[in-house]
């Protein structure tokens, strides 16, 4: 990732390739507290995030290296979102599905040692 | 030609190796997690069901980019695997359990409110800077709340789906209005019967004006009393201004009677953490035991309502609370490393939702949010609020969280209505933003209420939340605790366990 960096701003140029507009607006969302960023639609293969307005006690080569960490997390995270949602989908109506437990047939074959059908008991 | 049978190869009994068992397909598939740093060494990977992974920074990417071996990471790939953070099919064999699992963490949902808070008067003989009510004098009856409405909150009530209720009363200070309490708890108990409700009665009270004939009919109807110690006498009667500066001893005073009157477990006691409060940690926690309590909770001021007029005495930032419960914890800690059991109120919530899998009924710690779900607050002039800390900002004239009026609306309006209905997308921190991400996110809470009051917007903006601060620094700090030593993890079950 290509990085500029002015006495009071940093530009970052992160690719369009790999990381989405999703991952970035995660990932800057913790930034806005304490900078002022901005993201720009640069060019057809990236993004610029800028961080402007930095006061001159800013540690800039840690805020580089946090933010290239933090943006690699949210990449992961993005991967675990994308490859998971249906189970996450699936889990959660699962979880709050009615389900008459009188309807519930097992979907195994009961036997009985005793010699009755348990399927046959009427409740 | 004779042929010779030969000899059947016999079974081993022996238990076979992991091989065996092991799919041939050494691929596996991703399940629904969540991960973040603990340490510069250690990150911690958490999924819906509340499972939690400590490992070494780096895990995560690997286990993303499904490089975790099971054959060289056997113990790594079995934790995983049984912890519900992959599956070797797509569709996870043990879904139905998974479901149960999560659908048991939010079982808190299954009955709906249970604590209403009946504000049975706001009058006060004192007058702490803190209090969360803008105080009244004490001959002032127009700010006790009205048999009518009484029978009405009780209406109300007994509509909810919940069949264990609780009916706290709070003031001011409530047993300024014990003729109140007294008619509201005999008509309740009639009420219960006709509804087949359970009913646990609280009464909030700082125990100054308690009375021997109050104790007997607390004790005769099983009454818990809820009371506030702050600590040691010049923590205490600084933070709890009266007049004549006794209200310590008359605490001190009053939980002895309950206590004897009523049993040593009958009665607990809230603190509340001022500036002042601040610098005295250690002392705090040894007054709790020295006046033996078994736990202690150690709560932040609300930052809003009256509080936060007097900035001075209770304005603080939230580093300075963590810094001291931090140093209160350990002081905690090393009690029960001592023999003794000592339990923190606010850990063993969280803990509870780390280290079982059951959901906790605290208010503040819930998604959805605990405000109309779980808790409801009928004021002493009849409007209702969506729970305790919504009056609190009513009393400085913002009606935000106003849900009706015992005069006016019915169950459906005030339980289901618009409003009600308005604050239920920011009471969800699966669909928060900095929360849908988190980590942390089955062990904490949505608090559109402190959002709104502190941030001045029901979905609040987490960089800069003090409540996303203290939780995530507090169960962030609870993990480490429990890393750090094996004696400490087993001091946490014992809180929880008990």
């Amino acid at each position: 990732m290509e990085i500029k960096t002015y006495p009071t701003s940093i530009d970052f140029y992160p690719q369009k390739s790999i990381y989405t507009q999703e991952v970035l607006f995660k990932c800057l969302y913790w930034y806005g507290g304490d900078y002022e960023v901005e993201v720009i639609d640069h060019d057809a293969s990236c993004y610029c995030i800028r961080f402007q307005n930095l006061p001159s006690d800013t540690d800039q080569p840690t805020l580089i290296s946090n933010l290239k960490r933090d943006l690699h997390d949210y990449k992961l995270r993005d991967i675990v979102q994308q490859e998971t949602q249906n189970i996450r989908d699936l889990l959660v109506a699962k979880a709050f599905a009615f389900e008459d437990p009188d309807e519930i047939i097992p979907d195994t074959e009961i036997s009985d040692p005793v010699g009755f059908d348990p399927l046959s008991v009427s409740l | 030609m004779i042929k010779i049978a030969e000899t059947p190869v016999k079974k081993s009994r022996k238990f076979l190796g992991a091989a065996y068992f092991r799919s041939e397909n050494t691929g596996y598939h991703l399940l629904p997690f969540r991960f973040m740093r603990l340490s510069e060494e250690k990150e911690i990977l958490v999924n819906d069901l509340g499972e939690y992974l400590i490992c070494p920074k780096g895990t995560a990417a690997q286990v993303i980019r499904k490089e975790v071996d099971p054959i060289t990471q056997e113990t790594l790939y079995a934790d995983l695997l049984s912890g519900f953070f992959i599956s070797e099919t797509p569709i996870p064999p043990l879904l139905e359990v998974m479901a149960t699992r999560y659908r048991t963490k939010k079982s808190f949902l299954d009955h709906f409110t249970s604590l209403h808070i009946f504000v049975i008067t706001l009058r006060c003989e004192h007058t702490c800077h803190y209090c969360q009510v803008s105080r009244v004098s004490e001959d002032k009856n127009a700010f006790d709340m009205s048999r009518q409405h009484i029978d009405k909150g009780i209406a109300l009530m007994m509509q909810s789906p919940n069949p264990h209720l609780t009916m706290e009363f709070q003031g001011g200070e409530a047993l300024l209005a014990f003729d109140n309490i007294v008619y509201a708890v005999e008509q309740t108990k009639q009420q219960a019967l006709l509804h087949e409700k359970r009913i646990t009665y609280v009464i909030c009270t700082n125990l100054a004006p308690v009375t021997e004939t109050m104790l007997a009919y607390r004790k005769d109807n099983d009454i818990l009393i809820s009371t506030s110690l702050d600590g040691p006498e010049y923590v205490h009667n600084p933070n709890r201004h009266k007049k004549g500066k006794d209200s310590y001893q008359l605490a001190l005073k009053g939980i002895q009677q309950c206590r004897e009157t009523l049993g040593n477990d009958q009665v607990s006691a809230l603190l509340t953490t001022s500036n002042l409060s601040l610098s005295y940690p250690l002392e705090i926690v040894d007054e709790y035991f020295q006046q033996g309590f078994s736990s202690i909770f150690l709560r932040p001021i609300s930052p809003f309502g009256f509080a936060v007029r007097n900035e001075k005495k209770n304005k603080y930032d939230t580093g300075r609370f963590l810094e001291f419960y931090k140093t209160a914890l350990d002081r905690i800690i090393q009690y029960n490393l001592d023999g003794h059991f000592y339990r923190e109120d606010y850990a063993t919530i969280i803990l509870k939702k780390i280290l079982t899998p059951f959901p906790v009924g605290y208010v503040d710690l819930q998604s959805p949010a605990g405000i109309i779900n779980n808790v409801i607050v009928f004021n002493y002039d009849g409007k209702v609020y969506a729970s305790d800390e919504a009056r609190m900002l009513a009393e400085m004239k913002d009606d935000t969280f106003l849900l009706g009026h015992l005069d006016e609306h019915g169950y459906n309006e005030i339980f289901y209505g618009q409003k009600a209905l308005s604050f239920t997308a920011a009471s969800i921190y699966e669909s928060l933003p900095g929360c849908s991400e988190c980590a942390f996110q089955p062990y904490c809470g949505a608090d559109p209420v402190f959002n709104h009051a502190t941030q001045g917007d029901i979905y609040g903006y987490r960089p800069t939340s003090a409540f996303c601060q203290k939780n995530m620094e507090i169960i962030r700090h609870l993990f480490l605790l429990m890393e750090s030593d094996k004696r400490i993890e087993k001091i946490f079950h014992s809180w929880v366990n008990s």
